[in-house]
């Protein structure tokens, strides 16, 4: 079944500021989501995956969420392949290869797959979040920066992966990175 | 290296108060008013080979333990409640106030009216330990990551998955230490009780029988075995904990 996220004129709004109002969107596939800071990217995507009420509007067509927020967001004392499978259903043991390959094909060696997430660097932490938002089962993924602190080698193999893995879902990806926009190539909505 | 130096220096402070009581039992010249750490040794070694010492151990240490275990478990169920339900909290709030504020002797009278003296120590050990630990695992479930507890929201964790990996590695630290503080305090209150409720075969009933007839060695053999009792315990528990805590954390995920 092909999701289609709405949004219909919503607005946010906080006491002293108006973050955005009587927004209307339509998405069907994935598309990238750019706004100029402090437009309220990051509330929007909260809304979406239910975790900020609107002041009005609504939004229909979200389903089952995968996400990558604006922190990384794992659990410190799992390392990153236990942080994938904490989000699958039952019968996670099947995937842990498939997981691992994901993982050193994505640039983390053995070495860091055995570590802590607490003791891995910024973009190895990045990898993880985006892997686990990328394997967990979902209608809509919500990806909030989800190239921040990679190079541009890692993030040319993000997006490939993106790319490969989300088809015609419907994503909204909200990024700055201009090369990472070009190198995706999906369809931008620009906002504010 | 560093470990070892602390260790002697620890051994060496133990070495140098034991000089300290000998020369003051020595001075003082009085058995009654107090006997030098060999004397007690000594009575201490009289009555290990004795059943009755063993009896009196298996008596006490299995209620005191049983008190820290109710107690554990109940504050475990009642800060839980607590957290979910504000009324419960709202109830809970002035008992536990009053738990931690009423001294321990009072309580121990009072319970005496309640229960026989048999089963003092299970009552009063839980009623010292429920205060401790439910405000331990308070502090734990309130220092959870609100992040993570989001994430877990989005992605719809099942309830297993929260609990292993969200809740229990921020609850187990905060429990462990109550734990420690709780299991000395339980040993304490229920020897105490035992003192006063006097049942027949308890360690309290032995410390009073010693007190009444002047035997100060027993006095102290009974006080050194109280101690040696809570230490072990403290740090069986404890190592059974560390066990779990480590699993919590994700070493045997």
């Amino acid at each position: 079944m092909q999701y289609k996220l709405e949004i219909q004129s919503l607005t946010k709004r906080f006491v002293e500021k108006t973050l955005f109002e009587d927004l209307n969107l339509t998405v069907t596939g994935p598309a990238i989501l750019w706004a100029p800071s402090g437009w309220g990217k990051t509330t929007l995507l909260r809304i979406l995956m239910g975790l900020e009420v609107p002041t009005s509007g609504t939004v229909s067509g979200v389903g089952r969420v995968g996400a990558v927020f604006q922190e990384d967001r794992l659990c410190p004392q799992l390392n990153a392949v236990q942080n994938v499978e904490l989000v699958l259903p039952e019968g996670k043991e099947q995937y842990k290869e498939q997981i691992e390959m994901d993982f050193l094909r994505f640039g983390l060696d053995r070495a860091a797959l055995a570590l802590p997430a607490r003791k891995l660097s910024g973009g190895q932490k990045r990898r993880a979040a985006l892997l686990r938002a990328l394997w967990a089962e979902s209608d809509t993924l919500l990806l909030d920066e989800p190239f921040t602190g990679m190079d541009p080698a890692t993030m040319k193999k993000a997006a490939a992966l993106l790319k490969e893995r989300c088809g015609e879902k419907v994503v909204l990806l909200a990024t700055h990175d201009r090369e990472a926009i070009e190198e995706l190539g999906w369809q931008v909505i620009e906002l504010g | 290296m560093k470990k070892t130096k602390k260790r002697l220096l620890y051994g060496a402070a133990v070495v140098f108060w034991l000089v300290v009581w000998q020369l003051a039992a020595m001075a003082i010249g009085q058995e009654v008013f107090l006997v030098s750490p060999i004397q007690a040794l000594g009575t201490l070694l009289e009555l290990l080979p004795q059943p009755e010492f063993w009896q009196r151990i298996g008596f006490s240490a299995g209620r005191i333990l049983l008190g820290f275990l109710l107690g554990a478990v109940s504050s475990v169920v009642l800060a839980v409640a607590a957290e979910r339900w504000a009324w419960v909290e709202a109830l809970l709030s002035p008992v536990m106030q009053l738990v931690k504020a009423t001294p321990v002797a009072s309580f121990i009278i009072l319970a005496l009216v309640w229960v026989s003296g048999s089963s003092l120590s299970i009552l009063i050990s839980f009623f010292m330990v429920l205060p401790v630990l439910y405000g331990a695992v308070r502090t734990g479930i309130e220092s959870a990551d609100g992040q993570l507890l989001e994430m877990a929201r989005v992605f719809r964790l099942p309830l297993p998955c929260r609990v292993k990996a969200i809740w229990l590695p921020a609850v187990l630290p905060a429990f462990r230490q109550g734990c420690s503080v709780a299991l000395g305090i339980c040993w304490k209150s229920g020897v105490a009780a035992e003192v006063i409720g006097l049942p027949d075969g308890s360690i309290g009933d032995a410390l009073y029988r010693a007190k009444i007839t002047l035997s100060t060695g027993e006095l102290f053999a009974w006080t050194f075995v109280i101690i040696v009792l809570s230490a072990a315990f403290e740090k069986l528990f404890l190592a059974l904990l560390d066990k779990a805590v480590a699993r919590a954390a994700g070493e045997e995920w």
